[in-house]
Order: C-alpha cells, then structure tokens, then sequence
C-alpha cells in the first residue's frame, strides 16, 4: 500500500471520528430533549417543545414521551419530547413503541395552542400506527 | 472521454497560491454544508464560515504571483470528502443503492490515495476511475432513490407532467410527500421555481419519466467541460483532475440527484458559460448562458449585475441583446398563458415564507435557534449586492476569473446571512470557487 493511500486512509478515519464525536459533543452538551427533561424534573419549565418544523397530522394526538438516550449501548441520559402519533393510540401502546413512558399531551392539538408541553401542535417525532 | 493530450509532471504542476485558497475553500464549504442534524451548528456552520474567510482570503491575494507546488491539503479534504460519503443521509434511496454509494465513497478514499502519488499514470488512472464512478452513481440516482421523500421532487414532477399535458404548471397543485407531519413556516400552494426548470425538465420526463436525470447528465457534462476547460487553459493536470474529483466526491454530490434540486443545472450553466467564453469570448453563447442563471434559480441576482454591469467587457451589445431575448423567451410563454400564477410561483420563495428554516446552514437560524431574535429576509438581498458589488470592485481587472469568485462571495455571503440555506446552494458556490481557481491558474490569465 502507497503511503499516498496510507495518509487518505489516516484522514477519512480522523474526519469519520471527529464526525462521531460531534455527535456525542451534541448528546452530552446540547441535546434540547434532554434540557426539556432536566427543566421538567427542576419545576422550572413545562414546556418541552414550542418551536420547530415537526407538526401533528390531521387526527393525531401529542403525547409527551420519557425517553432513555444511548450513545451506542450506553445508557446516558433520559430525554422528554413531544411525540405526535394517532389519536386513537393509547399511551400504553406507545410507550411500548418508543421504549419510554408517555402521558397525552393534547388530544386535539392546535396549531395556536399556548398551553400544556407541546405548543403550537409542534411535535419532534411522528410515530405510525 | 477525457483523454490526456500533453504529458504534464507532477512536479512541474505549479499553480498561483490564490487559485489552490480558493479550490480549497470549496472542498471545505463542500464538507461543512453537508454536515447538518447534530452537527449543523457544531461543525457544519464553523466550517462553512471558514470556507467563506478562506475565499475572502484567495480574493485579497488575486493579483498575488506566489505559485505553490503543494497539493497536499487538497488531497487531505478530498480524502475527507470521501470519507464523509459513507456515513451522509440516506435519500429514500434501496438497499442496493445505498450500499454501492457507500462502497463507491470508501473507493473514494483510497483513490484519492492513489491520487496524492507522484506517477502521472498512476494519478491520472486513480482520477479517472474515481471520476467514473461517480458519474455511475449520479446517473444511477434517479432509479435507486425512486420516490425520495422531499416536495420538490413532486412539485417538479408534478408541474412538469402538467406542462406535458398542456396544463398550466403553475395552476396545479403536487400532494404533499410530507402528509401534513412538517411546518417550515409556509404552504407550498404553487410550484416555486422557474419556468426554465420545466422545459430543460419536460425532454427527460416525456422520454424517462423522472426530471431527476436531467440533473445526473448535468453533473457528468459539468466535470467533462471541467477537463475541456482545463485543457484549453493549459493548466496542470493535478488541478483539473482535483477540479472534478471536488464535483464527484462532494459528500452531498449523490443528493443533487437524489432529492430533484436545480443547482446541478447551474452548475452545467456556469462551466458552459466559462466553456463558451474561452471558445468565443464575446459571443451570444457566453451571455445567454451567463443571463441563464437567474432564470434557473431566483437567487442568482448579483451575478447577472456584475455581469451586466461590465458587459462591455463580456460581450458585444447585440450579444446582450440576443441572450436576454432568449432568457425572456423561457418566461414570455407562461406570462402570457397566466401570468398571475406564474408571478406567483417566481416570487414565491421571496414572499411566503414567515420565519427563517431552522435547519439552515445559516447564521440567522443559528440566532433564530438559540435566540429566537433573526433579522428581516430582505438582508440576504441586501448582503448579496453589496458583498458582490466590493468583490467585483476588487476583482474586476481579473476578468472570468474575477467574475467567477466575485458571483460566489455574492451568493456564499448571501447564504450566510439567509433564512433559507441548504447544502444545494452552496453546491453552486462552491463549483463557482473550482471554475475560479482553475481560470485562475492559467499561466498568462488570459481568461
């Protein structure tokens, strides 16, 4: 093998790491899921999504889901969002789906909703039924 | 296809330091646009800002002589292009597919090895064969990613089926991909792009049912005229070769196909213009295809002022006149047949829009995301003038090469501060940073 080839092999290794990183970076410092479960567990904020381009389905309902968040098999975290899924789902069935525990949010909701976790009908997740 | 004539050495290959700030500058907004989800703010906007800092850079150092011999960080950011290829979003793309564009970036990487080696045979091989399957990849786009889940591909293919059927494209109404699960802050009720879109579309459906392999022969025709347009500059191999691996390897290349975006007919556009100008400097082909662009996509507004503005230098007046009257002839036609919706599907993207797209590799959806505080939309149109407006009065004595990297600081700024910016438009940027670098490069800049 070339040391030409060598070297390449050596950069896409160091960018696929630096791009793996990244992403746990993201998980452990950002992750606005888990800001909104840290905000929920303090009492400071109900609020778990009011923003974003994800939005509930005609005859959907939002259900406010407790997640737990790996990075690979490691258990890091748990996160809350706002999960958009058929109204006629119960929230048994979805938290099985979503291996978390879920609670309705809205079981109609509309797009100027000022109340409850997830506002504006904005959902960060869409479950299919 | 795209035989090598003149013997050229490696080690003869020199080229003005300012030509490689600006091919790099490319190779690194071609990594940090395409980083988006996680990384979009992380990685992918830093980045993006440095590729613009960078081309600021290699347009401050234009008219600097330095020649350099180094290829090597080009090397280093096409191996990380590559690499960058195996692990980039899936497009509603088959198993097949997505497995043989992933095994095609892993080749990518070790090509790029083969490429960095100082044998002309075999770079020029390891260029070649890179080349070659990229071209298989974009061509194989439209048929391994069947129904990608984006609207424009069924805006566009709905419209253009309309306009085949002798319906008015802009009347009729494409079914939403999304069923209803995404807000970006506006409906889509009106197809948003420009009517020259659906006539270099309607050939490819009529014949292949899917517009999308018009954008596949778009790519591999750019990197031919690439090759051509460095051979007639005379410029050194390892340039023209990095020029099209920069198209081929771009870690979002495949998605141009794949999601149905114009911005691989700009970039055909642009190294056809750049093709035309050097064949016959101040003829009608070089306008019209120049003054084409706007009518591809709405945002190119600097570039065809710059170009007006010293046309003289482009082109003679009847040449103006002749490319505008062939740029009007793609609008007339659907003015005329109704012109209330086809101004409403021109100024769409202009008008509809009520908050800035949070997936933007933008400095306003930054500010939008943490802040919630963005600027007004019109400061992008403000940003683009004005930062093409002091590029080209830096650049104009530079002639295409001037016009080619003033048109991409005009749109790179624009992007920037935009509400709306994805990966697609700075593809078009970034190919206008290669055709700088490579205009640049020729020894008695000519060009």
């Amino acid at each position: 093998m070339s040391a030409g080839v060598v070297r390449s092999i050596a950069v896409a290794v160091l960018t696929l790491s630096l791009w793996g990183l990244g992403q746990i970076v993201y998980i452990v410092a950002i992750c606005p899921a888990h800001r909104a479960w840290v905000r929920a567990q303090r009492g400071t904020s109900a609020v778990v999504l009011d923003s974003g381009e994800g939005v509930a389905r005609p005859g959907d309902a939002i259900f406010v889901c407790e997640t737990p968040h790996h990075i690979g098999p490691i258990l890091w975290h748990e996160d809350l969002g706002c999960f958009c899924a058929p109204a006629t789902i119960s929230p048994a069935s979805l938290s099985k789906t979503v291996n978390g525990s879920c609670t309705v949010d809205k079981p109609f909701p509309a797009r100027d909703d000022q109340w409850g976790a997830c506002r504006y009908a904005r959902c960060s997740h869409h479950e299919n039924f | 296809m795209m035989k090598d004539s003149r013997p050229i050495f490696r080690s003869q290959c020199e080229v003005p330091t300012c030509s490689i700030q600006a091919l790099t500058s490319a190779l690194i907004l071609s990594i940090g646009s395409s980083l988006g989800g996680y990384l979009l703010f992380i990685l992918g906007l830093p980045l993006t800002m440095a590729g613009f800092i960078l081309a600021c850079r290699a347009a401050l150092n234009w008219s600097k002589r330095n020649r350099t011999q180094s290829f090597t960080s080009i090397n280093a950011l096409l191996a990380a292009m590559a690499a960058l290829g195996i692990v980039g979003p899936t497009t509603g793309g088959l198993l097949w597919y997505e497995v043989l564009k992933r095994t095609v970036a892993v080749a990518g990487i070790v090509l790029v090895g083969m490429f960095s080696a100082d044998d002309d045979v075999r770079q020029r091989r390891a260029a070649l064969i890179a080349v070659s399957l990229g071209f298989v990849i974009f061509v194989l786009g439209p048929i391994g990613a069947p129904h990608p889940p984006i609207d424009v591909f069924t805006w566009t293919q709905t419209s253009v089926q309309a306009l085949l059927h002798k319906t008015n494209p802009y009347t009729v109404i494409a079914p939403d991909v999304y069923l209803g699960r995404y807000d970006p802050g506006y409906t889509v009720s009106v197809y948003p792009y420009m009517p020259a879109t659906l006539l270099a579309y309607a050939p490819w459906v009529g014949v292949l049912g899917d517009f999308r392999f018009a954008l596949a022969a778009c790519l591999v025709l750019s990197v031919v005229l690439i090759h051509r347009i460095g051979n007639r500059l005379r410029i050194c191999q390892s340039l023209i070769y990095a020029a099209s691996l920069a198209i081929v390897l771009h870690p979002s290349g495949p998605r141009m196909v794949e999601s149905g975006w114009s911005e691989p007919m700009l970039v055909f556009g642009a190294a056809l213009f750049v093709y035309f100008a050097l064949q016959n400097p101040r003829g009608v082909g070089q306008a019209a295809t120049f003054l084409l662009l706007p009518t591809i996509k709405q945002y190119v507004v600097a570039p065809a002022l710059l170009y007006l503005i010293r046309a003289r230098q482009f082109a003679r007046p009847r040449a103006i006149v002749a490319a505008a009257a062939i740029c009007a002839a793609t609008v007339l036609p659907f003015l005329i047949w109704n012109w209330h919706a086809t101004v409403a599907g021109i100024v769409f993207q202009m008008q509809a829009p009520t908050v800035p797209r949070l997936g933007s590799t933008s400095l306003v959806a930054l500010m939008a995301t943490t802040s919630g505080v963005y600027p007004g939309r019109w400061m992008s149109a403000v940003v683009q003038v004005i930062v093409g407006g002091v590029a080209w009065w830096r650049l104009k004595d530079h002639g295409l090469s001037g016009l080619m990297l003033a048109s991409a600081l005009s749109l790179y700024a624009t992007f920037l501060v935009g509400w709306q910016a994805f990966v697609n438009y700075y593809y078009f940027v970034g190919a206008l940073l290669i055709l700088a670098a490579m205009l640049r490069a020729n020894t008695d800049e000519a060009a």
